[in-house]
């Protein structure tokens, strides 16, 4: 019996990948389509949205600018900016990718067992992570190339060249990223190397995105100058470099805009032979160093005990509570692709408070509004983090949760600690949040207090409505927490908290909506004096409602056993 | 202690467990034998709280699982087969975490786990991480952490995995002196072996039905096989391709 060839080991390797796709939504026992439509959908409108805005932005560039060369530097530097980002996100994607595709994936070992040619398995792992890794280029990147296209009408069929401009650019960091992983898990161990990129890729993608929010990318849409444009292009100067290829591929496709073919063919040429090289490159590398790097690299798990277990016999609290709240506390501490959001949270906060001190608030002449506006946008933060943290806080048991459901578990006591523990850092984030906007405002005190109370109120719902929405269907085989929310319970979470925090609001600024009218308007002086109080009874309540139903909702559902 | 009636599960027209009975007393160890898919492990998740059962009831130490589930629990340890713990944690840090659980005070959990590891031999690795032991270690913290509340039931779904022979001996020894001491233990398992040196009684499931109960030496009887092992027997009861061509209530008596 001889063993299949290239070709057909690769095919092999791939079937059960393809088969396990199938069988999500045509097998045995398929999954409701629902979710993923939904999904489907919400990206397509994203999609379409990113490819307005960019053809918008580059309309405004074609109009605004008369003098051709100009025109053509702006819109290299445009997408040289673009390309840029992308490659150094493609770069690190594709190491943290290429460590679990070659090393921690549990295909790997049955993939070597086998009598399959080294190339096959090197290029069935190099094609999944390309695609893993290449994925976000395609949804984020391509509209904006698309955009690109259709404003600036280019004479040759464009697609094709495009094609073969991207690809070699998505091939090109992918391999650089297989032959640093292989090279990486030499030293460390592949557990400790994949979570150092892991924090590593989140400060970096939290740095690229506030530096790109700080270019203001917005000041395109105003009117400019040729002076003003001098100075944009000096801010927009970026360490784009002669060798680096995110350059040649960015100058590449802006050469379609000066019909400039030549040009753009001498770059693709010269992507296909780097990309082709980098492939050599890491196939020579996996072949040299994989068995090397596998054997090797390994790092000690032995750990200093906890201090709070330490110290837990002088704690008050009950054993239960402080058993819970140790663990949480502990496996959070250990595990940095947890506390590495921490960033993104502290990135979220900067670019919102940015964002509104940079809004010209003057010009709608009601710094009323404004401030409960902030109130709501700070809501909305809160509850886009408390899908991330909040929702999902049962699911992270994860497969573990055989321990909790065979002991002898108050699920009441269970649930109401996610609540509180997860209670006073909302709080805490939401009067940060209001309190700096509404400082900005420069508002009367008595206005502050009743915007920090209003998201207190915001931050109360919201948080008892993510965790109880949360444990009404966990999904504990999901291996990755930051995925528990993007399901058909996560919208109706976001929804619902949306409805919330709109509701809220109108609540607590009827009396002086109301007062405000009245003057215009006789036949609303009867409310005109709208108990004050009557309404923030009416806010306590329905918080106290959006936090109790989904709670015990939850708790039902956490105390049923399985069908 | 444990007791089982007419438990029922179905997973649309199949039937997983059908009208299944059965009783172990206290210090009593109990195997659970069957072919794969016979239902052993539907059953243990029934009994254990996991699952819901579709009919009949399970009372274990005089608290039904269903009506009285926080009692109930309180008063079993479950090892399930692929036992899956917190990577991050250290046994000790586990099992004060599962001490806490249970309502047990830190000053006693300490002792009890400094106990148990040693029982298991794992007091070395007290301070490792959970995340990088094998399989069989991790079978032992889990075993570790089923005792550590001194349950009066255990309920293990197949014990010796990844356990090397040392660890089985140890494991086989141990679970013997706490019976006679008085712990109940019901064992679902594959290996033959095991049950024949450790168990009082044998139950033998098949296709959802309780096809044989009883010593080795009833066994035996029923299969009218004087001195065969445990291994003919099981095979002989379970090979019928028609359930109904065994004479169940004939063999239990």
């Amino acid at each position: 019996m001889t063993p299949p060839g290239f070709i057909k080991s690769l095919g092999l390797l791939f079937a059960p990948d393809i088969r396990r796709i199938r069988n999500t939504y045509a097998g045995p026992s398929p999954q409701p389509a629902a979710p993923s439509l939904i999904i489907l959908f919400l990206g397509l409108l994203f999609i379409c949205a990113e490819y307005y805005v960019s053809t918008r932005l580059f309309q405004h560039i074609m109009d605004q600018i008369h003098l051709e060369g100009l025109r053509y530097v702006l819109l290299a530097k445009l997408l040289q900016m673009v390309y840029l980002v992308f490659t150094v996100l493609l770069i690190y994607s594709n190491i943290v990718m290429s460590i679990s595709s070659y090393f921690t994936s549990p295909e790997v070992e049955m993939m070597h067992c086998r009598p399959v040619s080294e190339s096959a398995i090197f290029a069935n792992r190099f094609i999944e992570t390309f695609i893993r890794s290449s994925w976000m280029f395609l949804v984020f990147a391509v509209p904006i190339l698309f955009a690109y296209s259709r404003v600036l009408a280019p004479d040759e069929p464009f697609f094709p060249q495009l094609f073969l401009i991207i690809l070699p650019s998505l091939i090109l960091p992918t391999a650089a990223g297989v032959i640093i992983g292989i090279l990486l898990i030499m030293v460390f161990s592949p557990r400790r190397t994949q979570q150092v990129f892991l924090i590593m890729g989140i400060f970096l993608a939290t740095g690229l995105i506030m530096i790109f929010r700080m270019m203001q990318p917005e000041k395109l849409i105003d009117p400019i100058g040729l002076e003003q444009v001098n100075f944009y292009l000096d801010t927009l100067r970026i360490p784009t470099i002669d060798w680096s290829p995110a350059a040649w591929a960015a100058e590449g496709i802006a050469a379609y805009g000066e019909n400039r073919p030549a040009i753009n063919r001498h770059f693709s040429v010269r992507l296909w032979g780097t990309a082709l090289f980098g492939l050599g490159c890491a196939f020579s590398i996996f072949r040299l160093f994989w068995w090397k790097a596998r054997s090797g690299g390994r790092d000690s798990e032995r750990v200093e005990t906890h201090p709070s277990v330490k110290t837990r016999k002088r704690s008050p609290a009950s054993p239960f509570r402080c058993s819970l709240l140790q663990r949480d506390l502990i496996l959070f501490n250990r595990d940095p692709g947890q506390w590495s959001q921490l960033i993104v949270i502290a990135a979220l906060i900067v670019i919102y408070v940015f964002n509104f001190k940079n809004l010209p608030y003057e010009l709608y002449g009601f710094q009323y509004s404004m401030a409960f506006v902030s109130v709501g946008a700070a809501g909305l933060i809160l509850s886009a983090l408390l899908a991330r943290f909040g929702f999902p806080a049962v699911s992270a048991e994860g497969r573990s949760i055989w321990i909790l459901q065979t002991g002898p578990i108050n699920w009441r006591r269970y649930l109401w600690q996610k609540f509180l523990f997860l209670i006073i850092p909302s709080m805490l984030i939401g009067t940060v949040l209001v309190v700096f906007s509404v400082r900005i405002l420069d508002v009367r005190t008595a206005l502050v207090v009743k915007c920090v109370v209003a998201e207190w109120a915001i931050a109360v719902g919201c948080t008892g409505l993510a965790v109880g929405l949360g444990a009404q269907k966990p999904r504990f085989d999901m291996k990755d927490a930051a995925m528990v929310a993007v399901s058909a319970t996560g919208l109706y979470y976001m929804i619902t908290a949306v409805i919330f925090i709109v509701l809220t609001i109108g609540l607590v600024i009827l009396p002086d909506t109301v007062r405000y009218l009245s003057i215009g308007y006789r036949w609303l002086q009867f409310i005109r004096h709208t108990d004050r109080t009557a309404v923030w009874i009416l806010v306590t309540v329905i918080t106290s409602l959006v936090v109790i139903v989904p709670m015990e909702n939850g708790i039902r559902s956490l105390k049923k056993p399985i069908d | 202690m444990l007791s089982i009636e007419n438990l029922m599960k179905r997973y649309g027209k199949r039937t997983v467990v059908d009208q299944l009975s059965l009783t172990v007393n206290r210090g009593e160890l109990f195997a659970f034998l069957g072919p794969n898919g016979a239902g052993k492990t539907t059953t243990i998740k029934m009994m254990c709280g996991l699952l819901r059962p579709g009919g009949g009831h399970v009372v274990i130490n005089g608290f039904d699982i269903v009506k009285n589930s926080r009692a109930a629990k309180a008063s079993f340890g479950y090892i399930p087969d692929q036992p899956f713990l917190y990577d991050r944690l250290t046994p000790r840090e586990f099992l004060r975490f599962i001490g806490g659980l249970y309502g047990i005070k830190p000053e006693d959990c300490d002792s009890r786990t400094e106990y148990w590891l040693d029982q298991f031999e794992l007091l070395p690795f007290q301070d490792e991480l959970i995340g990088s032991f094998s399989h069989g270690m991790r079978q032992k913290i889990a075993f570790t952490a089923a005792f550590i509340h001194n349950p009066p039931v255990l309920i293990v779904d197949e014990p010796m995995v990844g356990l090397d022979p040392r660890g089985a001996v140890i494991l086989k020894k141990l679970l013997r002196q706490r019976c006679e001491a008085g712990l109940t233990a019901f064992v679902s398992t594959h290996s033959l072996d095991v049950a024949e040196q450790i168990a009082d009684r044998i139950g033998i499931i098949h296709q959802g039905r309780l096809i044989a109960e009883g010593t080795m030496s009833e066994l035996r009887d029923m299969t009218r096989q004087s001195n065969h092992r445990l291994e003919s027997i099981f095979l002989e009861l379970t090979r019928a391709r028609d359930i109904g061509e065994i004479p169940v209530e004939a063999l239990r008596q």
